[in-house]
């Protein structure tokens, strides 16, 4: 049992439920990894080990039934833009460094009915806007496989954690890529439920038409056994799906048999060497798994980036209006009237990346500008969503990779263009809605981290986990703790 | 204008930051920069073609209403926990009315 921080949801969930493990046991296992290795990854913002263990401890008393849920007893790790009451959440900004929401988000209500054991909040780019290239108000995030390398973000520490082996699973969220990209960069699988699916009830917005929170865990099946523990109907989330709850019981049997998988050649531009062996790889696996691959084009993707900077940043200058020092949040000691406190809190709380976005955002929307970009942008978004429409009467699920390459050093200057070819691979996904699953296929030969991306229909994120439980199943290539750290 | 990139300076930067309540003064070059490199993406807009003129009203949501029954709230003392500076109950904030318009 000295292991148990190496093990996955699903054998510590029967473990739990066949009395061979006890909550508190597995939760202290992974405080205890967490102490050995946060130090040097960073992971974390807030964690209350006595909490997480008294919770546990409490669980431990409790009979399993038969009724017992799946999560029971099992730690789960929170990205800290999602409200819990008992933790601070501080979305890695001055601006909420002291924030301590009055009520938990819906999916941590769920989480806590059923047990889940809250272990801490994660580390991430503040207020989600980056892709963990740089470093937060609350400190750089440390690749678990090489620690002079970025996590990825914006769930930088979800994924970190997930890899280092000092979280369970985590909750992450992902407005243009933020599960995708660290689970890719850190050998984690990383799911972006359909639009709608979650619940956003105490999710501090982004980009509210894009955002949506899911799972990085080790293997597919702890992703689907996270999600369904968070999914559905929320009536205090008006974008919240009415019905939609996916049944995760097809993924094991799931077969790719004249299944069509379709190569979006758009996101294969600037892949470098290793990043393609491995993605040949996966589609070979697929082939011999009985799935016809063709290469599809969706023209549009070029232009995605574009087409999404424009909404999303639109978006958050309206969200974050509500920043203003009155009610919560940093209040600047230095104001001589309402006005100057706005702007002094304002400029003080926010980190440089959040200011650009926001003033950008403002000038899209400022007079004269919103025909020129906001307008066209919400045209050319829906002829996306059309695009992807029409490619999906030919394929039942897309392939491409998560980035064109592995996780780069801290500090190292990449190209624009590798810059725009990491966020083309992923943004689309949000502008239409779709389900998307970043799953680990390899190492390149500094034993990076590859990861390649499946995109599904919107409401078809059962068959999108089906495919990559696949490759799973074909490769055995799952649950890549980091050994780096031990 | 199609194709033409706008150079935003310092003057824009001000001018549109008065609208965010934000100072930008401080690392102004940095942020004249990084506002450019954005700016040159967005413009990436004017080089699509489009197939219609007008947003398109049905992005597959639906409106959503319940009905107007009382609920339980917060309690005030939580509402007010996060507030800088409370009084009376109430959050505490710098004079808004009266002076120059």
């Amino acid at each position: 049992m000295s292991e148990i921080y190496k093990m996955n949801a699903s054998e510590l969930s029967r473990m739990i439920h066949q009395k061979e493990a006890k909550p508190s046991e597995i939760c202290a296992a992974f405080l205890s990894r967490h102490e050995a290795v946060n130090p040097k990854i960073n992971a974390y913002t807030n964690i209350d080990s006595d909490a997480a263990l008294k919770h546990a401890k409490e669980l431990d008393e409790m009979p399993i039934t038969a009724e017992t849920p799946a999560m029971f007893g099992l730690p789960v790790a929170i990205k800290d833009n999602i409200c819990t009451h008992d933790l601070p959440t501080t979305c890695a900004s001055k601006m909420l460094e002291k924030f301590r929401s009055p009520y938990d988000a819906t999916v941590i209500t769920r989480l806590r009915e059923q047990g889940a054991v809250i272990l801490g909040k994660t580390n991430m780019d503040e207020f989600a806007m980056g892709s963990g290239l740089k470093e937060s108000a609350f400190g750089r995030v440390c690749n678990p496989h090489d620690a002079g390398r970025v996590p990825g973000g914006s769930s930088s520490g979800s994924g970190a954690a997930v890899a280092a082996g000092s979280a369970l699973f985590a909750l992450g969220s992902d407005t243009g890529g933020s599960i995708r990209l660290p689970a890719a960069f850190c050998g984690a699988v990383g799911y972006k439920p359909t639009y709608g699916a979650v619940s956003r009830y105490g999710v501090v917005g982004y980009a509210c038409s894009f955002d949506q929170v899911g799972p990085i865990a080790r293997t597919v099946s702890d992703a689907a056994l996270l999600t369904s523990a968070i999914v559905g109907h929320d009536p205090m989330d008006a974008t919240s799906h009415p019905s939609f709850i996916p049944d995760f019981s097809t993924v094991e049997a799931f077969s790719v048999k004249n299944k069509k998988i379709g190569i979006l050649k758009e996101c294969f531009e600037g892949v470098s060497e290793d990043v393609q062996k491995a993605l040949n790889l996966a589609i070979q696996t697929y082939t011999s798994a009985g799935a016809e691959v063709q290469e599809i084009s969706i023209p549009l993707i070029k232009h995605s980036l574009s087409i999404y900077c424009i909404i999303a940043l639109a978006e958050a200058s309206s969200n974050f209006a509500k920043y203003d020092g009155l009610r919560y949040g940093h209040r600047s000691d230095h104001f001589d009237d309402i006005d100057s406190l706005y702007i002094n809190s304002r400029t003080e709380g926010f980190g440089t990346i959040v200011k650009q976005r926001i003033w950008t955002g403002t000038y899209i929307l400022s007079a004269g500008n919103y025909d020129r970009y906001y307008k066209k942008a919400r045209i050319a978004q829906a002829m996306l969503r059309d695009q992807f429409k029409k490619i999906f009467e030919t394929v039942d699920v897309i392939f491409t990779p998560v980035s064109p390459i592995t996780a780069p050093k801290y500090g190292e200057q990449l190209t624009d263009s590798i810059s725009c070819l990491m966020d083309q691979c992923t943004v689309p996904v949000n502008l239409a809605g779709l389900p998307a699953i970043a799953v680990p296929c390899g190492k390149d030969n500094n034993q990076l981290p590859i990861g390649f991306q499946l995109i599904g229909r919107r409401f078809e994120d059962a068959s999108l986990l089906g495919f990559a439980r696949v490759f799973e199943k074909e490769t055995g290539i799952s649950n890549l703790v980091a050994e780096v750290l031990a | 204008m199609k194709g033409v990139n706008i150079l935003i300076d310092k003057a824009e930067v001000e001018r549109v930051a008065a609208f965010a309540k934000l100072d930008m003064g401080q690392d102004m070059d940095a942020h004249i920069k990084a506002i450019n490199d954005l700016i040159k993406i967005i413009d990436g807009i004017e080089n699509i073609q489009l197939d219609m003129d007008d947003e398109p009203l049905d992005m597959e949501l639906t409106n959503t209403f319940r009905e107007d029954n009382p609920m339980p709230s917060m309690l005030r003392q939580d509402v007010l926990a996060n507030a800088p500076e409370v009084e009376a109950g109430c959050v505490s904030v710098p004079k808004i009315l009266g002076g120059e318009a």
